[in-house]
């Protein structure tokens, strides 16, 4: 299958560039109210509020999602980009 | 405990090798090994001085009064660098293309170079950091007396002294010193600060480790774990009402701006990046060094409050609960920490600050009223350097100042937050600029002055508090008593947070008067020019713009101007070098648009955009920018956008129509060729005979008086020809037949041993006792459909072929048949000289003799074997050449058993 092989192929590389653009909007919709405000219902997990846990979570979420991301975004694979003079 | 003995000369020890770190960068990036200097990860750490002793101090001090809000700080820069591909990709590649030294020349160089936009930026940007690094110093003022005079009698971080204004002023003379050293070495902005940038490396890693260190005494240490930590926590703090409200947006959204628009990030991001790929590591580095600074916050918080006794500064918890629990070493490592916070940040900050200072404001005055000697080498490049270092001692007195009059009060964040919004202002025109092409100075000028005044007007001068600015009156009547006016609450819109309000303001405001200025007027030509080169960066190269401004000048007046800015061995390298690139031996280069363009943006790397385009403009005589060229650009670009898409796949349907049509081709030649060849074969092979024929006619013809017997030898070589010019073309007909006959042969059911033995028969004759036949195992009962006459010849053809070149001592044919894989087979092998291996290939082919190597005087014309692999081929099996046991060759026919499905000449190598 596609996902295997290197270099990546193109259709991967604009799928990926579409995730990067939208994933900050994922961010702001999940940490902004109103989809966070029922997280701040006074519940504790493993006596953590369940809020910091949540904050976290999308927060590391985040991270690895910008880490695959960028993988995929490898420069090698943009035909966007005109050569570097 | 610490004494102020002790503190004093670890702070100085770590200065010392924040000293020798940037030595020794420097020393590494001069003689060009960068190394790990260059890497994604210290350009990572690099970003990391968002986190200052705001961070450091302040973050616990947020979330012990206001719970989550804390994290906003951090929310907003991890959405910005995760969203890297909108934003930051495109400033970086700007960045890099044209030269940008720092946002106010990013802004100047969008809206036309505008040297006025530019000082208003860097005036903006002054005052809006200014109080950013009055809280640096207040943090590092206080952690030292904290960390020095509290004992376990008073740990509650309130000094027991008012603030130690002395001790900061020496701070503040400290880190400009450092500031100078390292930071104002070159003038070229766009050169990076290596020793800087490793020594702020290190006080990122220096921080994060001390903060998390506090973070785990804290919380296994001090408390038994994360949930016991969490369970000292008073309910109100993290599930308080409106956590979630208008504020928990706006700084969010606050973050996210000042993490681009700050002037030392935007420094480090955009100017000091070396290669675009760091920002890819960035993007998701950034945000976990993010993540993990603050893990620990709210452990730190919690139990700051509820340890430490009430009214203790929560700014201080990180570094009081490690001396409330006798844990020095932890502490000490704390005042460190935040130490590296407050220097890395004022260090870059300065440095950003004061190349904008010089470049925007100074230099454009210096060159009106001719401060300095414009035609003396060199004397431009010592005055910037001059100015430089004149606006960071300016910057830390500002600072200072800051300090000294905003007072004691306030936390660190509320002080962080009066600087975010500050450079806030530059969003409208800086994120519009780079995607809406018809934004133009007017608009930006009027937003930002507008944006700013309102900021300072609601926000910054009421935080000067203390009737310093304004009086308590004019806060709370407004001022001359009209209400509408008052500075926090704008024409009547009280009952909003400070912040939310100014916020409101100013942003509205500024991006209104941002997009009515730019609809107002049309754009000015390099309006227009700069407008398309960024907005368009990934498709329009920089080199564009040569083509668009028509410039002349004399080359020696711009060697001139370049050696009063560059210098004289910078100036010659770069000429040198422009020369070699025009293809000219020696001599200055032809000043044509290219290199004006060239030079314009080498100056503008040393002193902004706008002072570049100034300069260049003095030594240039005519300047056009072709409006017509400039439109068909924009044009291009937008249509080029529009058809790429259907190129591509129209491109990809010629390329496989193309391949087949080169396949077809390839064929025809091959089929063309073979026609030739066997056109010229067939007549080769007819003329010997007739040649022969010919010439013996003639003698008999032109010789009266010959012999009978001679005679009749002659007409017998006559006939013989005659019956082998006969044969050969029934032959050829034959095959022609063969090969393009249309009816079909009937098929019919018969026994293939029948036809084998009729065809050993017919050539044991030909065999005589010379060559000894022999019949290996044979299959029995076996039903093959097929013509048997047909059968029959191929047989012949094989065994006369093994008989006839046989050139064995002790010749021998051996014949075998069998039923293998739902085939019948039948083999003739001969132990004679065999086919030469670069035969094999061709010897079904017309013409060919397999056996012309032999000396056995046979002669055939080549055609038995294609016209025997034709036969089979219709028949519907095989003739093919095998690697036999013995030495000889080896023919294998196959036919497929009745009822056997086969596809007619599926795998026949004859043809």
């Amino acid at each position: 299958m596609a996902r295997e092989q290197t270099p990546i192929p193109p259709e991967r590389v604009s799928r990926a560039r579409d995730a990067a653009r939208v994933l900050p909007l994922v961010g702001l919709f999940l940490l902004l109210p109103p989809v966070i405000v029922p997280f701040a219902a006074a519940v504790d997990v493993a006596g953590v509020p369940l809020v910091v846990l949540y904050l976290f979570a999308v927060w590391l979420g985040l991270v690895l999602s910008a880490a695959l991301l960028a993988r995929a975004l490898a420069p090698q694979a943009n035909p966007e980009d005109p050569p570097r003079s | 405990m610490l004494s102020a003995n002790l503190v004093l000369p670890i702070a100085l020890v770590y200065v010392a090798l924040l000293f020798a770190v940037a030595f020794v960068g420097d020393q590494r990036a001069r003689a060009g090994r960068l190394g790990w200097l260059q890497s994604p990860v210290v350009y990572t750490l690099s970003i990391s001085i968002y986190c200052t002793s705001w961070t450091f101090f302040g973050a616990v001090g947020s979330a012990a009064r206001g719970g989550l809000e804390f994290a906003t700080i951090y929310l907003g820069p991890t959405l910005v660098f995760v969203g890297w591909w909108l934003l930051l990709r495109k400033l970086v590649r700007i960045g890099h293309l044209h030269g940008v030294t720092s946002i106010a020349d990013m802004i100047s160089s969008r809206y036309g170079k505008n040297a006025p936009l530019a000082a208003l930026a860097t005036a903006i940007a002054v005052i809006g950091v200014t109080p950013y690094i009055a809280l640096q110093l207040r943090a590092v003022t206080t952690s030292i007396q904290v960390i020095s005079s509290a004992g376990p009698e008073n740990p509650s971080g309130l000094p027991t002294a008012g603030t130690n204004f002395h001790a900061a002023f020496w701070i503040a003379a400290g880190m400009a010193l450092f500031t100078i050293l390292f930071g104002t070495r070159n003038v070229d902005a766009k050169e990076q600060h290596h020793g800087v940038v490793a020594a702020i490396a290190l006080e990122a890693v220096v921080k994060l480790v001390a903060l998390l260190a506090v973070g785990v005494l804290v919380v296994f240490g001090i408390c038994d774990g994360i949930a016991d930590s969490f369970s000292r926590a008073a309910p109100a703090l993290l599930h308080g009402p409106d956590a979630f409200g208008v504020r928990w947006v706006a700084i969010t959204f606050l973050s996210g701006v000042a993490v681009v628009c700050l002037p030392r990030q935007f420094q480090v991001t955009v100017v000091e990046n070396a290669d675009e790929r760091h920002l890819r590591t960035a993007s998701w580095l950034f945000p976990l060094y993010l993540f993990l600074i603050t893990l620990f916050v709210l452990p730190i918080a919690i139990s700051g409050l509820s340890l430490l006794p009430k009214g203790s500064n929560p700014d201080m918890f990180v570094l009081t609960l490690p001396m409330w629990a006798g844990h020095n070493a932890v502490a000490l490592l704390a005042f460190l920490g935040g130490f590296s916070s407050a220097t890395s940040m004022v260090i870059v900050a300065c440095i950003a600050l004061s190349t904008m200072v010089s470049n925007h404001l100074v230099m454009p005055l210096a060159m009106r009223f001719r401060w300095v000697r414009l035609n003396a080498s060199g004397e431009v490049r010592s005055f910037l350097l001059r100015s430089r270092r004149v606006s960071i001692c300016v910057l830390m007195v500002l600072g200072f100042l800051y300090f000294r009059f905003s007072g004691t009060g306030g936390a660190l964040a509320a002080i962080g937050l009066i600087s975010f919004a500050g450079v806030a202002q530059f969003v409208p025109s800086l994120v519009g600029g780079l995607f809406w092409r018809n934004a133009n100075a007017s608009g930006a000028m009027a937003g930002l002055a507008t944006g700013a005044a309102l900021w300072a007007y609601t926000l910054f001068l009421p935080s000067l508090g203390g009737g310093v600015v304004f009086s308590p009156e004019l806060l709370r009547d407004g001022p001359f008593g009209v209400a509408l006016l008052r500075p926090q609450a704008l024409f009547g819109l009280a009952g909003l947070d400070p912040l939310v309000h100014s916020l409101f303001w100013s942003l509205s405001l500024n991006t209104l008067l941002f997009v009515l200025g730019s609809l107002a007027r049309e754009p000015r030509p390099i309006e227009r020019l700069q407008a398309a080169l960024f907005v368009d960066v990934f498709r329009t190269p920089a080199e564009a713009a040569s083509g668009l401004i028509r410039r002349a000048a004399a080359a020696e007046d711009l060697r001139v101007l370049a050696e009063r800015i560059l210098g004289a061995d910078e100036t010659r390298r770069l000429f040198e070098r422009a020369a070699r690139e025009q293809g000219l031996e020696h001599g200055p280069p032809i000043a044509n648009d290219a290199f004006i363009t060239q030079l314009e943006r080498k100056l503008a790397s040393s002193i902004g955009a706008a002072s570049a385009r100034a300069m260049i403009s003095e030594a240039v005589s005519l300047e056009t920018i072709s409006l017509d060229e400039l439109m068909q650009m924009a044009d291009d670009t937008r249509r080029v956008r529009e058809h790429s898409r259907q190129l591509q796949e129209k491109s990809s349907q010629l390329e496989a129509a193309a391949s087949q049509l080169r396949d077809a081709n390839v064929r025809l030649r091959r089929l063309d060729q073979e026609k030739d060849d066997f056109l010229s074969q067939v007549s080769h092979e007819v003329r010997t005979p007739m040649t022969s024929i010919r010439s013996f006619a003639q003698i008999l013809l032109e010789t009266p008086g010959l012999d009978p017997d001679l005679a009749q030898r002659y007409v017998r070589i006559i006939h013989d020809e005659g019956v082998r010019l006969t044969r050969l073309l029934d032959s050829t007909l034959d095959l022609s037949l063969l090969e393009h006959g249309e009816a079909p042969w009937p098929r019919v059911a018969i026994d293939p041993e029948v036809a084998l033995e009729r065809a050993v028969r017919s050539c044991q004759g030909l065999a005589g006792t010379r060559v000894r036949l022999q019949s290996a195992a044979r299959a029995r009962g076996v039903t093959v459909e097929a013509d048997e006459d047909r059968l029959c010849q191929v047989f012949i053809n094989l065994i006369s072929n093994a008989i006839k070149y046989n050139t064995s001592d002790a010749p021998q044919v051996t014949i075998r048949s069998a039923v293998r894989d739902g085939d019948y087979e039948v083999e003739v092998a001969d132990n004679g000289p065999g086919i030469r291996a670069d035969e094999r290939e061709r010897i079904f082919s017309k013409f060919v003799r397999g056996w012309a190597h032999t000396q056995t005087g046979a002669s055939g014309a080549g055609l038995g074997l294609a016209i025997s692999g034709q036969i089979m081929r219709r028949l519907g099996g095989t003739l093919a050449l095998v690697p036999g046991a013995g030495p000889g060759a080896c023919f294998r026919v196959t036919l497929p058993l009745r009822g056997a499905a086969a596809a007619p000449g599926a795998t026949s190598r004859a043809g």
